[in-house]
């Protein structure tokens, strides 16, 4: 939050003395809480004593209690949120660090998400508890009824919400009600009885009455305390006729009670007290310096708390009684005696005021209502980079709103920061609409347009299109220093698509200099991701234990301080594909679980592309869950498709391809090729990389050496300009299994060789291990390069394939060194009914080249040459 | 669109300062009729709930005859 938190709205309502105390519906509240209600509703209009009520009734039941008062700023939800967190800090000390990511993220995430988290934390802090949410009819923001709806649904047993509102919330009460999860107090419930009106007026207005008079005044204010308290006020200070004439008068007129009571009343004060009361009344809270401001004064402090004293609707809202408001009917009437001229002169003065003091919200807020859109521009744009960092975009757009769209679309600055907030929303289309009016504004400033070329490059690089470095590399320029937070946006892209290129070296540093901006200004979030994006690019550029161990730092909070920052979490990301990649698989499972965890929590998997749904279904594979692996591909696949992310959707499918090979269908993955265009024709990018690997084991599964190795060398020129030493491992690999299969011992061992020089100081395993028993063939004639690392990867291969082996379908007798696949077996079936190669294809589905492909491995499986050896084989052995 | 609204107790106009313009009648029996003349449902409601915030009782809320209607 850009603003200081108002810790007057977390305050617990002062009790007043000498209150009548309401022990019927303190009472109530209490069994329904006893008897496993969730919610406690008190409905009813304003003046009915809501909040004194609550106050009397926490002090009976010594709960521990969070308390917030709102407002309608609080139907922002992070403002919403980061007062609820506060208060809630007041159970739980460690609370406030974790949640407080939530917060910090772009995007938020849903209701259920949110709640969820909170209502982890209620649980653990253990205690019975209490969450007020005084003023609830202010809140209209759907999510956060909906987040709230959740939390009551699933609240644990120890834990009590209870809303204060002039309306019915949109909750589902009915349903709660018939299930007795409702206490519910209204309006009825509230009204004073007679007994307590008598209690009322002679202890708490120390007024005596007669009962006659007593009745009158109840019948004619039908219980309403808030016009019982005026009745009161002016009675005080009455002579027993005095007293008599006012309840005849009152009782015999039709004007509303409170327009009678409140003239009555405001009339019989002072001058000066009056100009008070309405110099202040457009306030929401008032201090005393603040009043001495508004009304030219000096003795504001003695007026309050004479106004206190005397019960003038004046309710404290800390113990100390600094801050004060009045009663909102109170104020409302106030506010009815000052002409629109006069309000606006006041809300200029409290603009100042909250300005100098530091609560730049307020002062926006009151300079708004004051109708200055010249100093409210003045406030926004001060407070525009702050807010965009911060994520606080609602307010943001709120006040823009409030400006009139017109003017907004005119005025380039403001027009380009609301293009910001909403990008920053995901309102990706909105944006465009300002984007483009943005560009048909003349003479606008240099650091606006920066911010829109930043947006522009951004959406260019979320396309992968070829235009990102330019946009990136002007708005930079643009922005010069001034914006440092949208200069990390532009940094990132501009590093994103760099590496894409294949310019590593720059990438990398691109990512430093947003790295070092980010700390300097303490932008957390960005801390987290962008070293997310920083270590991917030392594990392609070879230094996977660097990348490893700059992941710990954070995840332990070394980089940061004493600790981690909340967003940390997303590190166990890329730490499992580094995990992986060492053949650490035990630990991988842990990291991407937390990882995915952390990334949901602040809504960014997609963002990232589901690096980690990726690597938890590589993992599944791996430990033989093929079927879970590949229903977790689909699932991210389905999302992916229909939110619109080729990228993302192309990067989940290589996966999916990589598991049909090893699963023999050889079809699937050809035309999944076809359908992406990946040819040796086809352009190499750093997304596109990745492709092309499973497309050089298809081009091997099919013997098709030449294509394999130009294109092979293809991946082998892209690697080496971009010094991209990691991935060349991978090249390397393949490279030896092609010249091997190709009849090249001397080049196969040569590759290997050069593979194994890198790997070995770095720990990259995986990259030998996923191709399979051919490496593990070649490899003791390799073991002299780097004796202890050969040897354990040869072990590794070991392990993992009597693992593997139990996956396959076999038959134990049969004695065969390397068992057939089901696609196989299958195959053989076909042939030993006399199927000729066409009939199988035919009756497969597959190609007539899948077909022979099979056939050759199962003759070379079989040791055999050709189709009536096999069969014969096959019976020997007892395979068909 | 016309609409009339009767709430009782007789209301001062102050009350409903910076809503849309309207016309207040007090009837003998201590209520008060309010007239909108061509009120949207966005101006309808910002009365409604102030009459709601003023602690107001509703009484009656209907729609009346189009001044033009009746010519």
């Amino acid at each position: 939050m850009s603003n200081p938190i108002l810790m007057t709205k977390l305050y617990l309502p002062a009790s007043r003395p000498n209150t009548v105390s309401r022990s019927l519906l303190v009472r109530r509240i209490s069994e329904g809480m006893e008897h496993g209600g969730k919610l406690t509703l008190v409905s009813a209009p304003a003046g009915y004593g809501k909040t004194t009520l609550l106050a009397e009734w926490l002090k009976t039941v010594n709960h521990e209690c969070a308390w917030v008062s709102l407002d309608p700023g609080d139907n922002d939800p992070k403002r919403f949120l980061t007062y609820l967190i506060t208060s809630l800090k007041t159970l739980s000390e460690e609370f406030f660090q974790e949640v407080s990511s939530l917060i910090e993220s772009p995007r938020l995430p849903s209701p259920e998400v949110v709640a969820t988290l909170l209502l982890n934390h209620l649980l653990h802090s253990g205690s019975l508890s209490v969450l007020v949410l005084d003023d609830y009819h202010v809140i209209t923001n759907d999510y956060l009824h909906r987040t709230l709806e959740f939390m009551i649904e699933n609240c644990p047993p120890s834990f009590h919400i209870v809303i204060v509102s002039r309306l019915d919330p949109p909750l589902p009460l009915g349903k709660w009600r018939v299930r007795s999860l409702l206490t519910e107090i209204r309006i009825d419930d509230l009204r004073f009885s007679d007994q307590e009106v008598a209690a009322f007026f002679s202890h708490t207005m120390q007024l005596d009455l007669k009962t006659a008079h007593i009745i009158s005044l109840k019948t004619r204010t039908e219980g309403w305390i808030a016009g019982l308290q005026l009745a009161a006020l002016s009675l005080r200070g009455r002579e027993e006729q005095g007293i008599e004439e006012f309840i005849n008068k009152f009782s015999g007129s039709h004007k509303f009670v409170i327009d009678y009571l409140f003239d009555e009343v405001f009339n019989q004060q002072a001058d000066e007290i009056k100009e008070f009361l309405c110099n202040t009344a457009i306030l929401n809270r008032m201090c005393a310096d603040l009043c001495d401001d508004l009304s030219d004064r000096k003795d504001s402090k003695k007026i309050l708390l004479n106004l206190e004293q005397r019960n003038l609707f004046l309710i404290p809202l800390d113990e100390e009684r600094q801050w004060y408001r009045y009663h909102h009917l109170f104020a409302d009437f106030l506010r009815t005696e000052i002409d629109e001229k006069q309000a606006a002169a006041l809300h200029q003065k409290a603009s100042k005021w909250y300005e100098c003091n530091g609560y730049k919200t307020e002062a926006t807020e009151h300079s708004l209502a004051a109708g200055d859109v010249e100093k409210a521009v003045q406030l926004i744009k001060a407070q525009t980079s702050q807010s965009i960092v911060r994520g606080d975009l609602y307010a943001l757009i709120r006040w823009l709103d409030r400006l009139g769209d017109h003017f907004v679309r005119e005025d380039g600055e403001l027009c380009s920061t609301k293009a910001c907030a909403l990008f920053l929303l995901a309102r990706i289309e909105d944006a465009y609409s300002y984007i483009n009016d943005f560009k048909q504004i003349k003479n606008v400033d240099r650091l606006s347009q920066g911010r829109v070329k930043t947006l522009e490059a951004w959406l260019a690089n979320i396309r992968e299109d070829k235009m990102t470095m330019a946009l990136a590399g002007e708005a930079i320029e643009l922005m010069a220093d001034q914006d440092p937070g949208l200069k990390v946006f532009a940094l990132v892209a501009l590093a994103q698509s760099l590496r894409s290129r294949g310019y590593l070296d720059k990438s990398t540093s691109a990512f430093r200099e947003a790295l070092s901006i980010s700390r300097q200004f303490n932008y957390t979030l960005p801390l987290c991701t962008v070293t997310m994006d920083l270590v991917y690019n030392y594990y392609i550029q070879g230094d996977l234990q660097h990348a490893i161990h700059l992941c710990l730092d954070m995840l332990a909070g070394r980089e940061t301080g004493d600790r981690p920052l909340p967003a940390a979490g997303i590190l166990n990301i890329p730490l499992a594909v580094f995990y992986l990649e060492s053949n650490q698989i035990k630990l991988a499972e842990e990291s991407v679980l937390r990882g995915i965890e952390a990334g949901r929590r602040l809504a960014i998997n997609d963002i990232f592309g589901g690096d980690g749904e990726r690597t938890l279904s590589k993992i599944r594979f791996l430990q033989g869950h093929r079927e879970d692996a590949i229903a977790l591909i689909q699932k991210a696949l389905d999302r992916s498709r229909s939110a619109g992310l080729p990228i993302v959707t192309l990067r989940y499918e290589t996966v999916l391809a990589d598991f049909k090979l090893a699963m023999d269908d050889i079809q699937w993955v050809e035309d999944w090729m076809l359908r992406n265009g990946l040819s040796l024709e086809g352009e190499i990018t750093s997304l596109t990389e990745h492709s092309y690997l499973v497309c050089i084991r298809f081009l091997l599964a099919k013997q098709l050496w030449q294509e394999a190795g130009a294109l092979l060398k293809k991946l082998e020129d892209f690697c080496r300009k971009g010094m991209r030493q990691g991935r060349l491992i991978n090249i390397l690999v393949l490279q030896a299994i092609l010249n091997d299969l190709s009849g090249n011992s001397e080049g196969a061992k040569n590759k290997l060789r050069a593979a194994v020089g890198i790997a070995a100081p770095q720990n990259y395993r995986r990259s030998f291990l996923q191709e399979g028993k051919h490496i593990l063939r070649m490899l003791p004639l390799v073991q002299d390069t780097a004796p202890d690392f050969v040897a354990s990867l040869i072990a590794d291969f070991r392990s993992e394939l009597n693992l593997n082996d139990t996956t396959h379908v076999i038959n134990p007798a049969s004695g065969l060194a390397e068992p057939l696949s089901e696609r196989e077996l299958e195959v053989l079936g076909l042939i030993a009914a006399g199927l000729s190669n066409t009939d199988i294809s035919g009756k497969l589905y597959i190609s007539l080249g899948t077909v022979k492909w099979h056939a050759n491995h199962i003759y070379a499986k079989l040791g055999v040459k050709n189709r009536t050896q096999a069969v014969n084989k096959a019976k020997e052995l007892k395979i068909i | 669109m016309n609409y009339e609204i009767i709430v009782s107790g007789h209301i001062d106009k102050r009350r409903f300062r910076g809503l849309a313009e309207i016309e207040l009648e007090f009837l003998s029996g201590g209520e008060t009729r309010i007239t909108c003349r061509e009120f949207d449902q966005a101006s309808l409601h910002a009365l409604i709930n102030r009459i709601y915030d003023l602690g107001l009782t509703l009484q009656v809320v209907r729609r009346a005859e189009q001044d033009g209607y009746k010519k």
